[in-house]
């Protein structure tokens, strides 16, 4: 099933088994991504709140900000991306070097 | 599934001098993305170039709407450095892209020595701004 708006609680889920780690600042939860010592991918959501986090706005942090498809980030809801297959992602994209 | 967003290349938002270049560029591949978000998307979607005050540059932003009624939110955004915002009205998404800017160039200039080439990247393109 494709994937449309998400809440907020379930993408930091997904995010944090990915390997992201959480950083809360006065307006924002950082969800931030490292490899050897330097932050390779940052997002952030808004603390509070009860709007999920939209179809739209999910697409531009998936491609900008997570760099992961939709398929890809559909795989990682369903526990079927693991930690490392995100890690095989980003270093294919050139991201980690 | 594949994407349903478009890339903004990044030679072209360079390149570009003035809005209307970066119009006359979404005019060009007008047909293409729609053909891209009709294939990819049911929910048909409209760009417009706008533009924001930053301190030191006045910078064009694309603000994208939705022709779904039930969809009102409007997203600002500087396409290509993980720069958008979302609003309920075009003054907001601005609002909302400036406010989240400014954030991201405090919060990456103090983690400067510990930032990936893509976030430096983007931090870079921050520092012209702020």
């Amino acid at each position: 099933m494709p994937i449309g708006a998400i809440s907020k609680s379930k993408f930091r889920r997904v995010l944090r088994s990915l390997g992201f780690v959480e950083d809360e600042s006065r307006d924002h939860v950082y969800l931030e991504y490292y490899y050897r010592g330097k932050k390779i991918a940052e997002t952030k959501v808004s603390h509070g709140g009860d709007h999920d986090i939209s179809k739209r706005l999910l697409s531009y942090i998936l491609r900008d900000q997570i760099h992961l498809t939709k398929q890809e980030f559909e795989n990682a809801i369903n526990g079927e991306l693991s930690a490392e297959d995100y890690l095989i992602i980003l270093k294919k994209k050139g991201l980690t070097d | 599934m594949p994407e349903t967003t478009v890339s903004f290349p990044i030679d072209v938002w360079k390149k570009a001098k003035a809005k209307e270049d970066l119009q006359a560029w979404l005019l060009s591949m007008q047909p293409e993305l729609e053909k891209e978000l009709q294939k990819f998307d049911e929910q048909p979607l409209r760009y417009e170039l706008s533009s924001i005050d930053c301190p030191k540059q006045h910078i064009p932003v694309l603000l994208e709407f939705s022709d779904d009624e039930s969809d009102t939110e409007i997203i600002a955004l500087v396409p290509q450095y993980g720069l958008f915002a979302s609003g309920k009205s075009k003054e907001e998404a601005k609002k909302n892209l400036l406010a989240s800017m400014r954030e991201d160039h405090l919060r990456l200039e103090s983690q400067k020595s510990i930032l990936g080439k893509q976030l430096l990247l983007k931090l870079e393109f921050l520092e012209k701004l702020f």
